[in-house]
Parts: structure tokens; sequence; C-alpha cells
């Protein structure tokens, strides 16, 4: 039976399938379909096309989440790195996404889910690179705060670099990975009954840069984001500041988010 | 597609995105990897931009898997094309392989079966993706470790007889056929001789790992000396070709590449004069 298998050639479909599944489950049938000759052995032959499958993904990983290797040590991330390139295959034409489910992978699978920074310092990581590559957008200066008639500052609202996100963690995964970066060592890991808010974005040099974010000012980003005006922007913002402090706290918070280049318009036209 | 000789060129790698711009080195052209710039916006795209502006660009993809039995990703190719309108390449390339297999990606080139089928499934496909790009693609020989037991011809006569069966040039890579023939035991002058000038539209030189009983095409070496013999004696009768280094890992100063490009070019010009010299007697 089987002698006779080796003789059927396979239709150019199934052969495509033998190779995939040598490359995810390390299946040999194909090893069968192999001219043999020369100083290689099939098991050789085919093997080149396994490890080279598996390196090349583990090489995406390695720069993607460097920082998370480090804090996971050797053992334990070639051990993660294993399981998501069985659990996770690259479902796209681009390696820059292969890593995308690793926080869902580490969030559910152990022993990595019993330690949740783990995940959350995994998204954080692939938050930085979604901002690297987001799209482009002309930002305002400071220059803008001139143009503005003062009896038109009710009616203003501001479009935002695409490449602005937040990123929320319940432990203390930015803090840590800040050390490693760093190269120093990371504190013991540690959650806080409130969630800790991080604006993502990339600068105006081009490099992806970040900041922690109090719930005030993350709250007005939440209501502009949604189009709304300063008028009910300031209306929002009456549960978490005294009323005569309003103008001032929204005044600083845009003359800092121009410096930083997350305005890229304001309208005041109504 | 334009025909033209563009001279020696050089793959675009990050590292060197700095000093390509600031000093302006004398590389005829550039060949991009396609799906590096497949993306919103960023550094990438930003340096592309400023080096398009002084230089030819060619488009290499990886990922077109123009061989797989898979249905053809025309969200892919749809992204392909609105770069290829942002870049406006001199033209665009993919290997003749498969790399994905039930929408899972490899990110390897596998070697197709030299088969009628391959070529029959090759030309159809060759024929859709050119039809929705609204544009000629050229395809690499790919290297590869090993060969089916149902190979119907050798790999040069399936290249020779794609070009003829689909109208298609190729983008013949040097090495490739180097390593080749160094894991199946075949004289690569064989192939050579079997590829016709006219079917050839730009060249790659690159390095590799030789491990004695076999090669790993692994792209981090300076170009080795039987490679560039194997180029030299190529190029003797083929006419100028536009020919670039492919460097993918280990990759050293641009001053070192710069070093490499001349010894092509020196190369291409004692081949050339030979070949003006014969034409006019
Ligand atoms: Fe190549």
């Amino acid at each position: 039976m089987s002698n006779n298998k080796q003789q059927l050639a396979p239709s150019l479909a199934e052969l495509q399938q033998e190779f995939m599944s040598l490359l995810q489950t390390n299946d040999r049938h194909i090893e069968l379909r192999v001219i043999q000759q020369g100083l290689l052995t099939n098991v050789q032959r085919v093997d080149i096309y396994r490890t080279g499958y598996r390196l090349r993904l583990r090489g995406v990983i390695d720069s993607d989440h460097e920082m998370l290797g480090i804090y996971l040590g050797d053992d334990l991330y070639a051990q993660m790195v294993e399981g998501y390139i069985d659990a996770a295959p690259s479902q796209h034409p681009s390696l820059r996404f292969f890593g995308d489910r690793l926080p869902e992978y580490l969030e559910n699978t152990a022993p990595f889910s019993d330690h949740p920074i783990l995940a959350e310092m995994a998204s954080f990581e692939r938050t930085l690179l979604n901002a690297f590559d987001s799209a482009d957008a002309d930002t305002l200066s400071l220059s803008l705060l001139q143009q503005i008639p003062a009896d038109k500052w009710p009616l203003l609202t501001f479009s935002f670099h695409p490449s602005l996100t937040f990123y929320e963690c319940q432990w203390n995964a930015v803090e840590s990975w800040q050390c490693l970066k760093n190269a120093e060592p990371p504190p013991a890991p540690t959650a806080t009954a409130q969630s800790k808010m991080w604006a993502v974005w990339r600068g105006l040099s081009k490099l992806t840069e970040y900041k922690s974010m109090l719930a005030t000012e993350r709250e007005v980003l939440r209501v502009m984001q949604q189009g709304k005006n300063f008028a009910e922007v300031c209306e929002s913002l009456l549960e978490h500041v005294c009323e005569e402090q309003i103008a001032a706290t929204l005044y600083g918070f845009i003359v800092e988010w121009l410096q930083r280049g997350w305005i890229v318009d304001a309208n005041w036209d109504g | 597609m334009s025909d033209k000789f563009l001279g020696f060129g050089l793959g675009l790698r990050t590292q060197h995105f700095a000093s390509v711009i600031n000093d302006k080195p004398k590389v005829d052209w550039f060949e991009i990897i396609s799906e590096n710039y497949m993306v919103a916006g960023g550094k990438p795209r930003y340096y592309l931009e400023q080096i398009r502006a002084n230089y030819p660009i060619v488009m290499h993809g990886v990922s077109m898997s123009i061989g797989s039995t898979d249905p053809l990703n025309f969200k892919y190719l749809a992204e392909l094309k609105l770069l290829a309108e942002q870049v406006q390449p001199e033209w665009m390339s993919d290997h003749l392989c498969f790399t994905t297999v039930g929408g899972i990606n490899s990110h390897d080139l596998l070697p197709m079966p030299y088969t009628q089928e391959s070529l029959d499934h090759l030309t159809t496909r060759i024929h859709q993706v050119q039809d929705f790009l609204g544009r000629k693609m050229i395809f690499e020989n790919v290297s590869s470790y090993l060969t089916y037991q149902h190979d119907e011809m050798q790999e040069w006569e399936f290249l020779a007889q794609l070009a003829q069966q689909c109208d298609c040039k190729f983008l013949f890579d040097i090495n490739n056929i180097y390593v080749s023939a160094r894991n199946h035991n075949f004289d690569p002058l064989d192939y050579l001789k079997h590829i016709k000038p006219e079917w050839v539209q730009q060249i790659h030189l690159a390095g590799h790992s030789d491990f004695g009983t076999h090669i790993i095409d692994t792209h981090d070496h300076p170009v080795p000396n039987p490679v560039w013999q194997l180029y030299a004696e190529y190029i003797a009768t083929s006419g100028p070709k536009s020919t670039m280094i492919e460097r993918d890992d280990n990759i050293p100063e641009l001053n070192e590449l710069l070093v490499e490009l001349d010894q092509a070019r020196t190369i291409g010009a004692k081949a050339w004069q030979k070949t003006l010299e014969t034409t006019h007697v």
C-alpha cells in the first residue's frame, strides 16, 4: 500500500498541503516525494525548510518583543515562541503582523496566563509598533492658539494624529518595560485597583513616544475625539475639575498636545 | 514594462536610509522589498519618498505566492497596486514559488515541482495578476534544498517553457542558481545556457553559507568568487542587464556594499565591451 502511494504523483495542491504539514506539524510525509541524491539525506533536506520556517518566525518575535524576551528569560521565552508559532500561524502576507495575537496567546495559555503582566507587556510592545508605521498627517503648531478668535473658543474642535492611541493596563507593565529598556532590573509585578492609562504616539521626529495620562486628560481626549466642541468638553469636565480651573486646565492640555504633534486639524466654524 | 538598462543597484535596507539620503552614494537604482512599505506611514515611507526623488526604484515582493493553489490574495494585490501607483517603480518582481497554503503564510519561498501542471497553473495566475495590476511582472528563480520525484523536467527547462508559454520575464538570481546547483548536483552552466538573454530583465547577486555538504541561501555574506564567475560567464553573452546586490542579513556599512557594486561594474564593463566589439566587427 505505502509503496503504491509513493509511486502516485501528488497533485500540486496535495504536494503543497504536504509541505505545509511539514512546516506546521512536522508531518514527514513529504520526504517520500524528494529525490535522494548527493551528500544530504531527505530528512536533512526537509529539515532545512522546517528549521528555516521556525527560525524566521522566531526572529520576528525577537525583534518585535525584545523587552518581553528579557523579562521572561531564555527558557520561558523559547517556550512561548515555540507555542505561539504552533498556535498562531501567520495569516498575513507581511511578517509585520505575525505577533498581533501574542497578547491574546499569553492571556490564555499557561503558564503565561498566571502572570497577567506578560500579556500587558506584549500588548504595550504591539501598541508601540502600531504607532511606528500608522498613517502620516501634518501637525499644527503652537501658533494655532493665536489664530482662534476669542469668541470662537466654545466652538473649537480638533482632529488628532492617526498614530495617537491609548493603552490601559492594570499591572506595572510599562514601568517594567522601561526598566528593561534602560538595562535595569524590573520591579516586582504589582497591580493597581485603578487601571493606568498611557498615550502612545509617533512624535515629530518619527520616533514612537509614550507618556502616562491622568484621568482628566484622558476624559478630555475621549470627548474631543468624538468630535465634541470645547463648550461640551468643559461641561463634561465639571465632574473632574472645579469650574474656575477648567479653562486653564484645558489650555494647558492643548499647549502640550500641540507641542507633541497630536493635533492635525482645528475647526471653530461650528 | 521598461526594458531599459538601469545599471548597478542595491537592495535598499533601513540601516542605510540616512546615508543614502545624506551622501547620495553612487548607486544607479535601488530595489525595495514591497511588503516593508505596505504600511500606512511612518519612517519607512518617509525615507522612501526622499530616496525616490533621487533614484530609480524597482519593487521586489516576497508574498505574491504565485505558484500556490490557494486563491490569489486580491487584498494583497490591491495594496501592492496602490504602492506601485505611489512609488512608480521601473518594474515589479516576485518569486516563482509558493508561500501560502490554506491561508497560512510560510514566509518562505517554497519550490514548485517542475511539471506541466505547475506551468499551466503559473501561466493562468501570472496572467490574472498582470491583468489586475495593469502591468507586467517579472519573476525570480528561487534557490532550493530539495527536488521532487515527480518533476518532469529540469529547472532551466521549466523556466524556458514558462518564458515561451506565458511571455514573462525573469529576475535571474545567479547566486540561487549556484546554490541549487550545489544542492542538487547539476552544472550551473547548463542552467545559464538555457536562459535566453531576452527573457532576463534583471540580475540578483548575493552571498550564501557553504556547509560543504550543501549551501544555505542566507544572503549574509559578500558575493563569493564562484558567483562572480558565473555572473561574468552569463553577461559575457547576454549584453547589459540591470544588476543588483542583495544583502539581507549581517548588513555591513553602505561603503562595503559600494565596493562590491564596483566589482560588478568592472565585470560588466569588461563583458559588455567585448559584446560591443564583436557586434561592431
Ligand atoms: Fe534574489
